[in-house]
């Protein structure tokens, strides 16, 4: 077997089933979308709250990301295809460009230090 | 081809996929903010808790570098699936990094960076709220079986 086809056997076998993860994933991709599509009623309903979707439901909300995480697990609701979001009532702005490895900036790893003259 | 979405009152662009991480037999969706500023993809620790990535079984990176100054990651084999319609997936074999938990960055989304994205063509619209990805090239591709006709 040439290295490019054991390679990709070898890819297959991490993935698994196909079809079944196809599955999977059209499922969290559903719940992904109801963050856009519903999030100016999720703002009204949870403002400055950490929320779980599951499928095209809001299964558990709380203050506290651990509050949301334990809520889930006791729905016994698989955490895979659960996304969860904070809604934040004001939007933050956030830049989150050039992250890059600290070496390749040629800055110490642990940061830098302005020496005074 | 297969799209993403841009998000609620952000207009943050997002790509949904699926993460597999072999070593620790995780197979989880996670919703990425498309950042092609970021030289590598990230897991930030909002989706490391929710996936439960147990930290201390990581390998420890090196320091990533961003806007808000540096900080620890540790990285992990992974592979990153995109599903085309009901067509094909395409998988992507990379060594993802993993962001340190710290509280200023559980609000963060993870970031799909340009090891993905420089083997994808994006098509960006955002006045149409239209992102759609074409692979280039990808480690391997899945047709799916189709179903048959009734």
């Amino acid at each position: 077997m040439s290295s490019r086809a054991s390679k990709k056997t070898e890819l297959l076998r991490m993935l698994g089933n196909p079809v079944r993860l196809h599955r999977e994933l059209k499922r969290f991709r559903r719940a992904a979308h109801v963050l856009s599509s519903r999030h100016r009623r999720l703002i009204q309903k949870y403002p400055n709250q950490w929320i779980a979707v599951y499928d095209d439901d809001v299964i558990a909300s709380g203050a506290t990301l651990d509050a949301v995480l334990k809520e889930v697990a006791k729905r016994k609701v698989p955490q895979e295809r659960t996304i969860v979001h904070f809604v934040e009532k004001n939007q933050r702005t956030m830049i989150l460009c050039n992250l890059c490895l600290v070496g390749d900036l040629g800055i110490p790893a642990d940061g830098l230090t302005l020496k005074p003259r | 081809m297969f799209s993403g979405r841009f998000g609620d009152t952000s207009g943050r662009p997002y790509i949904e996929a699926q993460v597999i991480l072999p070593r620790l037999k995780i197979s989880s969706g996670v919703s990425f903010i498309v950042d092609t500023g970021a030289d590598q993809t990230v897991l930030m620790p909002l989706d490391a808790v929710r996936l439960g990535i147990d930290y201390r079984k990581l390998r420890r990176g090196q320091n990533l570098f961003g806007v808000g100054g540096s900080c620890k990651s540790y990285r992990e084999s992974a592979l990153i699936v995109f599903s085309e319609n009901n067509r094909r997936l395409f998988l992507y074999e990379i060594e993802v990094g993993i962001i340190e938990k710290r509280r200023e960055f559980m609000r963060t989304r993870s970031l799909l960076g340009r090891d993905i994205l420089d083997r994808l063509r994006m098509d960006y619209n955002a006045s149409k709220r239209i992102i759609t990805f074409k692979a280039i090239s990808s480690d391997a591709t899945i047709r799916l079986p189709t179903r048959p006709s009734s």
